[in-house]
């Protein structure tokens, strides 16, 4: 199937043999021909390179009148083109650093979309000139304090978007796009058109790129090809999963082009700490409750009473972070204040320091997102918790199902389950069967590091190199 | 004179203002690519989406309904001309204010359908997630008792 789905859009072409231009009249002759299609990328990237080689070889007195003449011809490209040309003779000519702008609506709030945006930012901010987009304030000392990551070299720039800044919209819901006949989001087209490379990490296919490179980066297809649809139109589809991958192709009907799995860097704190009886869960408790923690309640209730001895001293915490007022929470919070002897712990919005010893104390690590789900976007499309989890020797037991079945490999990293009844069994196995969880543990722990901070930052500026030699040919720069 | 480099980089950057200040103007996607094919727009096929899916699709739609029932024209009238302009727009406005009557008696007759339309979508709409949560409980019981039945089977494991 995937053989004949297109790539979202044809990738420059490499650096071409074509005619050298021997003098002015022939490269404006060249200029002038393009008008009529200035999106023919094959063409603009040969006469991209043979201008940056031309212009190189004047002496300083014609380099004045030469570009005066050249303007003019530009004028007749169009705006954007002009100026995505002028941009790339720049780069070319050596006269200054690549710009890339990575865009998410979401900067100012905590998630693991966010912290793939901001970990390719710190990826590349020594070689690019990086520039964090957003639509709503945010500051780099949060995404330090959230991440560990130090984005001081990056540059950040918001750009309103005046349908969603009449006082209706607490946050940009992208809902609300596609059924106007106006595309709100198109200041930030027009943003990425000023950057040599654009990065989209906010999953919102209504933003057309506009910038010579453009990549987009999905977490997953929440919606279908619809009104203002442009993920087709940009260079690269980089996706998180194989699972995400999938409906990629289901929903959007392309190709995506890269695979790069989250970075994961949830290393134990210094100092042996001793695993203790407990089962972990880390999750956000989210309004809809698609993370499950009722039902894990549920089971470990369960198993508590069909297995009273066993489970003797074993406590059950649910970590994660929440917003301020959540019905969804406040439903777990009543049921387990009507049974004050069930040892659950609610451990919300708490600090990464606490997060970090949680981790390393906890045993077992339950994750249910996906349970009894029809709808796929409701099954986790990675699962970074699971894998912080494992590099923590924690032993995960997840609905098998998403992404969460290219992390763990049943019986020798953890357990995937299918329902309550399994995941109750497997759990009492691991309680029971102390070398088996150990040898889990010691698995578990091997396989988080190839989820790692490291991994992923050499996979992007792989990725990146790749762009380069094709966007600006280091001999020629 | 600087060094060929130096005067390169000027130049360069002096075109990318003129070019930018093009860019300022243009006032459409169309206008700023030179191209025509930029709408992006694509059909949804209903068939296709999962309940999850066509819940959204419904609210995002009615939603959208919701905000346009009122179809009478708003705004400021607005001229970009600089001399005509105030010309223009005093007679836009002189012929809005003679035709509001007749027109408004039309468009109020199409608000209160529009109102009335979105009004029924949302009944239904109710009704549907009422009905969808009845049955997603229903399972639940359902699932709940089965595993009930299973646990109290012999433990195969």
């Amino acid at each position: 199937m995937s053989d004949s789905l297109p790539a979202p859009h044809s990738p420059p072409l490499p650096e071409t043999k074509g005619v050298q231009f021997r003098n002015l009249d022939e490269l404006l002759a060249y200029a002038d021909s393009m008008r009529s299609a200035p999106a023919d990328i094959a063409r603009l990237n040969e006469f991209a390179l043979q201008a940056a080689d031309y212009l190189r070889s004047l002496p300083s007195e014609n380099i004045g009148p030469a570009m005066k003449r050249l303007a003019v011809s530009l004028r007749r490209w169009g705006p954007q083109p002009a100026y995505n040309l002028l941009l790339r003779l720049e780069v070319l000519l050596g006269l200054r650093r690549p710009s890339v702008a990575i865009y998410d609506h979401t900067f100012q709030v905590i998630g693991g979309g966010q912290k793939y945006g901001c970990t390719i930012a710190h990826s590349l901010q020594d070689d690019f000139a990086v520039t964090l987009i957003a639509n709503r304030p945010f500051s780099l000392e949060d995404q330090k304090r959230w991440y560990g990551l130090d984005l001081s070299r990056c540059g950040t720039k918001v750009v309103p978007l005046p349908f969603y800044e009449d006082g209706r919209w607490p946050a940009i819901d992208p809902e609300a796009a596609f059924t106007r006949p106006e595309n709100p989001f198109v200041p930030i087209s027009r943003e990425s058109g000023n950057y040599d490379i654009f990065v989209n990490n906010s999953m919102l296919e209504m933003v057309c790129p506009l910038a010579n490179v453009s990549l987009f980066v999905c977490h997953f297809p929440e919606r279908r090809r619809s009104a203002h649809f442009y993920a087709d139109r940009y260079d690269h589809l980089v996706h998180n999963s194989l699972y995400t991958a999938e409906w990629i192709r289901r929903k959007w009907k392309i190709e995506p082009t890269r695979h790069i799995y989250p970075p994961v860097d949830m290393e134990p704190p210094p100092g042996a700490v001793a695993k203790a009886k407990v089962i972990l869960s880390v999750a956000r408790f989210e309004v809809g409750g698609t993370k499950q923690q009722g039902r894990m309640v549920e089971a470990f209730r369960r198993l508590r009473q069909s297995h009273a001895a066993e489970l003797n001293g074993w406590k059950l915490v649910l970590a994660g972070g929440s917003i301020a007022r959540n019905p969804y929470l406040e439903k777990i919070t009543e049921i387990l204040a009507v049974e004050p002897d069930l040892p659950v712990e609610l451990k919300v919005n708490i600090s990464a320091d606490e997060l970090r010893r949680l981790y390393a104390q906890a045993t077992i690590f339950w994750h249910f997102c996906g349970l009894y789900q029809e709808d796929p976007a409701q099954v986790e499309h990675f699962g970074m918790t699971i894998v912080e989890a494992m590099q923590n020797g924690c032993i995960p037991l997840v609905f098998d199902g998403g992404g969460q079945r290219e992390i763990v490999v049943p019986g020798i990293s953890g357990f995937r389950f299918r329902d309550l009844g399994e995941v109750q069994a497997l759990t009492l196995r691991l309680i029971r069967q102390g070398e088996l969880a150990a040898a889990l543990a010691a698995r578990a722990r091997e396989r988080g590091q190839r989820f790692t901070r490291e991994r992923f930052v050499a996979e992007v500026r792989t990725l990146f190199a790749e762009i380069m030699s094709a966007y600006a040919p280091a001999a020629r720069s | 004179m600087g060094t060929p480099a130096e005067i390169l980089k000027q130049e360069l950057a002096e075109i990318k203002e003129l070019i930018r200040q093009q860019k300022e103007k243009a006032a459409t996607l169309e206008e700023l690519t030179g191209r025509g094919d930029l709408t992006g727009d694509y059909r949804v096929n209903f068939w296709e989406l999962s309940p999850a899916e066509l819940d959204r699709e419904m609210g995002a739609r009615l939603s959208a309904m919701n905000e346009d029932i009122d179809i009478r024209p708003r705004g400021d009238i607005t001229s970009h001309r600089r001399i005509l302009g105030p010309l223009i727009v005093a007679f836009k406005k002189l012929l809005r204010r003679l035709t509001a009557p007749y027109i408004n008696l039309i468009l109020d007759r199409q608000r209160r359908f529009n109102e009335d339309l979105v009004n029924f979508h949302l009944a239904t709409f109710i009704r549907l997630r009422q009905t969808d949560e009845r049955l997603r409980a229903f399972q639940e019981e359902l699932r709940a008792l089965r595993e009930k039945v299973g646990e109290n089977l012999p433990d195969e494991r």
